[in-house]
C-alpha cells in the first residue's frame, strides 16, 4: 500500500488488525490510486468502520481498541496546532473530522456507544467533539457538563 | 392516496393523489413497502424531475411542476419542506404547475402514455408553458429538500457500505441545519474562516462523494438504496460552486 500521509502507515503498523481489515482494502481500492496514495482521511474513515463493526461488538474494550484511541488521542495533542497544510495538519484533520465525528455520529444514530472512547480522550479531543456539538446542536453523552451545556444553548 | 404517473425521457415520473392501486402495484413491483408519509418517497421523484431533460428555450412546453408556497426559503424546518414536498406530487397544492406530464391513473389510463402534451386533468393541476424562473424555482425545491436530512434513515439502508458512509455524513437529530459534513463545507465556503472545531471537511466529502459513486457504479443497490445514495451525493455535490444553500444560518441567495 501506498499512503499520502507517513502517519498513517505508522498507524497502520501498529495495528496489524485493522492492516488486514477488508474496510481498509475496500478504501485503498477507492482511494489507493491517488496521486500519492490513498489519504489519511479514508484511512480513519476505514479505521471508524474497524472500530464500529468489529472491536465495539464486543462488551469489553480489548487491548486494542484501547490502544487505537490513545493513540489518536495522542497524535490530536500533539497536532492539533498544526497547519492543515502539513502532513501532521492532515492527519489531525483526518482525526477530527473521519473519526472522531464520525464516532460521534455513529453514537446518535445508535451504531456505537461514545462512551467506549470517552475515558481516553483529553483536551484536544475533547475540544473538536464539542465543536461538532456546537455545530450540530447534539449533545454527546458524557462529554458536557450541565452547566457547560446551557451556556452554548444560550448563545 | 397516490397514483403514479409516468414519463419518457421528455418528461416526469412522479405521483398524483388519486388512487392508491397504481401505486401499490407500482411497490409491489420494485418490492418496496408502500409509505405516503415519508420524504423518501419524494425525493427521488423530485430528483427525477430536476435531472429529466427540460428544453432551454423559454415557451417550450416541458416538464415542470413547481410550487410558489415550497420555494420560499424553509430555514430549520425539515418536516414542512417535506410535508410541502410530499404535496408537490399530490399535485394540488396552490400554483402547482404541472405540463407535458403523461398521467396513468384511473381516470386517464391509456392516455397518451410518456408524450410531451398530455395532461393532468383533475385537481388544479393545469398545462403550463414553463420557462426558465419554473426551473430555477424547481432547481432551489430540489435542492432544499435534499438540504434537509430528514429523509435520511440509515437504518433503512441495507447496503452496508452505503449506510457506513450515511452514517458519517450525518448527525441525527440535528438542530441546526442537517448537521451533515455537506453542511460543514457549505459554511466553510460560505463564510471566511468559519472551520467547524477550525477544521475543513472538502477532503471528507471528497472522499464520500468517490466512495458513494463507487458503491453506485458497482454495487446492486435496492430501488430505495440507489435513491439515497444519489441524494447524499448531490448533497455533497451541492457545496461546489455556486450552489444553494439553505440549511444553515444564511438567507438563501437565489
Amino acid at each position: 500500500m501506498v499512503f499520502a500521509n507517513k502517519y498513517t502507515k505508522i498507524l497502520i503498523d501498529s495495528f496489524s488488525g485493522f492492516g488486514k481489515c477488508s474496510y481498509l482494502l475496500d478504501a485503498y481500492g477507492i482511494h489507493g490510486a491517488d496521486e500519492g496514495g490513498i489519504n489519511s482521511h479514508a484511512v480513519f474513515s476505514a479505521l471508524t468502520d474497524y472500530v464500529t463493526e468489529v472491536l465495539a461488538k464486543n462488551v469489553e474494550l480489548s487491548d486494542e481498541e484501547i490502544k487505537i484511541y490513545k493513540f489518536v488521542d495522542n497524535c490530536r495533542t500533539s497536532y492539533a496546532n498544526s497547519s492543515e497544510d502539513t502532513l501532521e495538519g492532515d492527519f489531525d484533520n483526518a482525526i477530527c473530522t473521519c473519526f472522531l465525528e464520525n464516532l460521534i455520529n455513529r453514537d446518535s444514530s445508535g451504531n456505537y456507544d461514545f462512551n467506549r472512547i470517552l475515558p481516553y480522550l483529553n483536551e484536544k479531543s475533547k475540544e473538536y467533539c464539542k465543536a461538532w456539538d456546537k455545530f450540530t446542536g447534539v449533545r454527546s453523552p458524557g462529554l458536557w457538563a450541565d452547566q457547560e451545556w446551557d451556556e452554548v444553548n444560550q448563545t | 392516496m397516490f397514483a403514479p404517473i409516468r414519463a419518457t425521457k421528455d418528461s416526469v415520473t412522479g405521483y398524483f393523489e388519486k388512487d392508491n392501486v397504481a401505486y401499490l402495484k407500482h411497490c409491489e413491483r420494485l418490492g418496496i413497502q408502500p409509505d405516503y408519509t415519508k420524504p423518501l418517497f419524494a425525493a427521488p421523484m423530485l430528483d427525477k424531475i430536476v435531472m429529466s431533460p427540460i428544453p432551454d428555450t423559454l415557451g417550450e412546453t416541458v416538464a415542470v411542476t413547481a410550487l410558489t408556497a415550497a420555494t420560499k426559503p424553509v430555514l430549520f424546518a425539515g418536516k414542512q419542506v417535506f410535508k410541502t414536498g410530499a404535496k408537490l406530487f399530490a399535485g394540488e397544492a396552490a400554483g402547482a404547475k404541472v405540463a407535458g406530464v403523461a398521467v396513468e391513473s384511473g381516470m386517464h389510463k391509456g392516455g397518451n402514455l410518456g408524450k410531451v402534451g398530455a395532461g393532468y386533468g383533475g385537481g388544479s393541476s393545469v398545462i403550463k408553458q414553463a420557462n426558465s424562473q419554473d426551473r430555477l424555482q424547481l432547481e432551489k425545491l430540489s435542492t432544499q429538500l435534499r438540504q434537509q436530512a430528514n429523509w435520511v434513515n440509515p437504518s433503512e439502508i441495507s447496503n452496508p457500505k452505503l449506510k457506513n458512509i450515511v452514517d458519517d455524513l450525518y448527525r441525527p437529530n440535528a438542530k441546526i441545519g442537517s448537521g451533515s459534513t455537506a453542511d460543514a463545507v457549505r459554511i466553510e465556503l460560505k463564510i471566511d474562516n468559519l472551520k467547524v472545531g477550525g477544521k475543513s471537511h472538502k477532503i471528507k466529502a471528497e472522499n464520500s462523494i468517490r466512495s458513494i459513486t463507487d458503491i453506485l457504479e458497482n454495487d446492486l443497490l435496492s430501488a430505495h438504496d440507489r435513491m439515497i445514495a444519489e441524494n447524499v451525493r448531490l448533497d455533497l455535490l451541492d457545496y461546489l460552486g455556486e450552489k444553494l444553500w439553505y440549511s444553515q444560518t444564511n438567507t438563501p441567495k437565489f
